[in-house]
């Protein structure tokens, strides 16, 4: 049986909003394709990224440029086909069927063929205005594959461009082909599949009760018979039961799943195709599976990425460490020039805009930005070269036991950093549910902030040797507790224990590159200052007014200190002292104002502050303070990366759990150690 | 080339390090099936069974050319067949 092409019904709904004379190409396929180094290559330094309106997931746009030649590109989620098992699915489909893109670009892994047809086959299905980018072709020639492409793009319908992005190879080439193919539409039928004489007779069956003016008919029935949870969703709440019903009674009917079925003739069709274009080494050297023969040892692996964490700590305090002094040194001369010029100016004037704003600021970036920029470098590079989907296969399994699904472990690795991105990263999770869950529990997880607090800290309790770093590991394990008390009670009662699934591809190790890791490193560096900066400084300046007024007063008299005295009786039930409760309430938006607060409300600056409290707190009480301070709040940034991805209700609910889980973790860690005589 | 008449039908979480095997049936529903559906595992697909992680779970495959990793669980949900070579 030859490949078949039906001719497909007339599909063109009505027109689609375009901006006046600006193509559009939207940028579709698998994960771990190399997408994003072509959407880089293709739009350089002009995009902008976003969020899918009323959804958490990340939406790429840029402008696409070849001398008066212009195009707007925007990156579709990676996804593994068209049918609904995430929202990345509905969101990539529907740019291609309403948007009605001037070409898709469809960028497929050469080392992998077989398997990112079905994606491709899926989009040919819809439309005929596409372009292959076959990537990765030094991977596969490496590996000893060969590719007709001119075969393939017969078979296909569509242009094929042989590419390796990395290597900058076929990039003008792609370029070219997608702007001929846009200002020359082929006006090609969408390629349309034959599955079979069951199947067709039950599409024809279904497609009069789904005419409509955005989706074509035939598209529908064939998602209908797949079972596809969001084209069902959608017709349940458009009233159409007549389609429902009749798709209900065939599937009932037929013996065979259709949703299967389907599947496995897409995979046929693949099947022919590869035969005829691709030829496969003799035997298949397999890198990555050699590499994988250590990394995901049995006995080696968990060490080898302890071993990758304890690195990304070492790496934040020794190597953050001196840059973040070096900037400390450089806000500092600008902040004294600043009170030398305003030397003239009103008192408080002078006080809130150089000890609040500016020395806000200068907090943000000493704390901030220097561990983000190290956490992101060493997170790009192993999620560049691939070690990060080894890390959720090892730890799946410890996963689950701290309630979460396994690519959780990923937002948590990158919570040690920062708990933004850590929040963000929980879009990568499969499921509503697991998703809420681990967004939920990602404040429990000390970001840089904290660790820069316990790191001040526990030396001048615990000493600077082994006790120091045990002492740490046990406020770390605390926090894991938390995480996985409150995720299994979340689990529990309020999701009733519907079980995630992990189906997780581990892509072939590949050559890092320092551009892309550069580039993701500096997004999401500036994505993460961005909501700090807006935030920070006016809480700085509460702290400042809190702390100068009332006018002249005398040092133990002013509003923070009768604040402190106040919550002292409060306080003492935790173990904590009535100052450091009010430094809590104060650096709630953002952790690094603890230390800022402590060492106005203790004397000795931030810097000197640790000594002070040396003398003035019994390490129980320090132990205290840090468990609190870890546990206890989520900072500003990040509730409003929480209302961004999972609600303003859940967000809110989040900041609750954090207060009530820090509290009671303090108190049983306070009154356990008295009754231990540790105290 | 021996191969039995009616090789034993197994759950895909039973099979061995380095076997290689065939899907027979799908046991999966939802959105777990059409997963391991766009991942390739379709009934007739030859298989491999690669390793199992450190503590146990999940399962390293190896199907129409990629790595993928299934919980036990989910590999119980697919039936496979190992020829005899």
């Amino acid at each position: 049986m030859t490949a078949n092409m039906i001719a497909c019904h007339d599909t063109t709904p009505g027109p689609v909003l375009k901006k006046e004379g600006l193509l559009s190409i939207g940028l579709a396929g698998n994960p771990n394709t190399g997408k994003s180094t072509i959407f880089n290559a293709l739009t350089g330094l002009n995009q902008h990224t976003g969020n899918w309106p009323g959804k958490t997931v990340e939406r790429k746009e840029g402008e696409l440029r070849q001398g008066q030649r212009k195009a707007r590109v925007v990156d579709l989620p990676g996804t593994y086909g068209l049918t609904a098992v995430s929202a990345e699915e509905v969101i990539a489909r529907n740019f291609i069927i309403q948007d009605k893109p001037d070409v898709v670009g469809l960028v497929v892994d050469a080392t992998n063929l077989e398997r990112n047809l079905y994606l491709v086959l899926q989009v040919l299905e819809l439309t005929g205005q596409a372009v292959i980018a076959l990537n990765l072709m030094d991977e596969a020639r490496r590996n000893g594959f060969i590719i007709d492409c001119d075969r393939l793009s017969e078979r296909l319908g569509v242009p094929v461009v042989p590419m390796a992005a990395l290597k900058k190879q076929g990039v003008p080439e792609l370029v070219e082909t997608i702007f001929t193919l846009a200002e020359n539409p082929a006006q090609p039928a969408p390629r349309q599949l034959n599955y079979g004489p069951a199947i067709e007779q039950a599409i024809a069956e279904l497609e009069p009760f789904l005419q409509n003016k955005i989706y074509p008919a035939r598209w529908l029935a064939v998602k209908l018979l797949e079972n596809d949870q969001a084209i069902i969703e959608d017709l349940r709440s458009s009233g159409n039961t007549v389609a429902l019903e009749k798709a209900a009674a065939l599937t009932a009917a037929s013996e065979d799943s259709y949703e299967i079925l389907i599947a496995e003739k897409r995979f046929e069709e693949i099947g022919q195709i590869v035969d005829e274009v691709l030829q496969r080494p003799a035997n298949r050297v397999n890198l990555s599976e050699k590499i994988d023969r250590v990394t995901t040892h049995r006995v080696f692996g968990l060490p080898i990425l302890a071993l990758f964490a304890t690195f990304t700590l070492w790496a934040i305090y020794n190597l953050a460490g001196p840059v973040s002094e070096f900037i400390d040194g450089v806000f500092q001369a600008g902040i004294d020039w600043s009170r030398e010029m305003l030397s003239g100016a009103p008192w408080w004037l002078r006080g809130v805009l150089v000890d609040g704003i500016l020395t806000g600021i200068q907090q943000i970036f000493v704390f901030l930005f220097a561990v983000l920029v190290v956490f992101f470098l060493i997170y790009g590079l192993l999620e560049d070269v691939g070690y990060l989907a080894r890390g959720a296969f090892v730890l799946d399994r410890l996963m689950r036991w701290l309630g979460l699904p396994g690519k959780a472990f990923m937002t948590l690795f990158a919570s040690y950093g920062c708990n933004i991105p850590g929040v963000m990263g929980a879009r990568i999770v499969d499921g509503e549910q697991d998703r809420i869950i681990t967004a939920v529990v990602t404040p429990l997880i000390p970001c840089s902030a904290r660790i820069a607090v316990i790191t001040a800290i526990v030396p001048i309790f615990f000493g600077f040797g082994w006790q120091a770093t045990l002492v740490t590991l046990f406020i770390f394990t605390l926090s894991l507790v938390a995480v996985a008390l409150v995720a299994r009670l979340l689990k529990k009662s309020v999701f009733k224990n519907k079980e995630s699934g992990l189906v997780l591809e581990l892509p072939d190790y590949r050559m890092p590159s320092a551009y892309n890791i550069l580039r993701s490193t500096v997004t999401r560096t500036i994505s993460a200052m961005k909501r700090a900066l807006l935030f920070f400084p006016p809480f700085a300046v509460v702290i400042w007014v809190m702390f100068n007024f009332p006018a002249g007063a005398d040092q133990t008299a002013t509003w923070g200190m009768q604040l402190g005295n106040l919550l002292d009786p409060l306080a003492g039930l935790i173990g904590l002292s009535g100052k450091a409760l009010a430094g809590f309430i104060v650096a709630a938006p953002a952790k690094e104002l603890s230390l800022l607060y402590l060492g106005v409300a203790y004397g000795g600056g931030e810097d000197g502050v640790a000594q002070v409290l040396g003398m003035v707190w019994s390490p129980l009480q320090a132990l205290a303070f840090l468990v609190f301070l870890t546990l206890y709040a989520p900072c500003l940034g990040t509730v409003m990366a929480l209302t961004a991805e999972v609600g303003k209700k859940w967000a809110w609910r989040t900041v609750g759990i954090c207060l009530a889980t820090g509290t009671l973790m303090t108190a049983l860690l306070y009154w356990g150690g008295k009754l231990l005589g540790l105290g | 080339m021996n191969q039995s008449p009616n090789p034993e039908i197994i759950p895909l979480n039973k099979i061995t390090p380095g076997t290689h095997a065939k899907i027979v049936g799908l046991k999966a529903t939802g959105l777990l099936l059409q997963r391991l559906l766009a991942m390739g595992f379709t009934r007739e697909c030859e298989i491999k069974m690669v390793k199992r992680a450190p503590l146990g779970d999940p399962i390293q495959f190896r199907v129409r050319g990629s790595a993928v990793s299934l919980r036990s669980s989910e590999a119980a949900l697919v039936l496979v067949t190992v020829p005899y070579n």
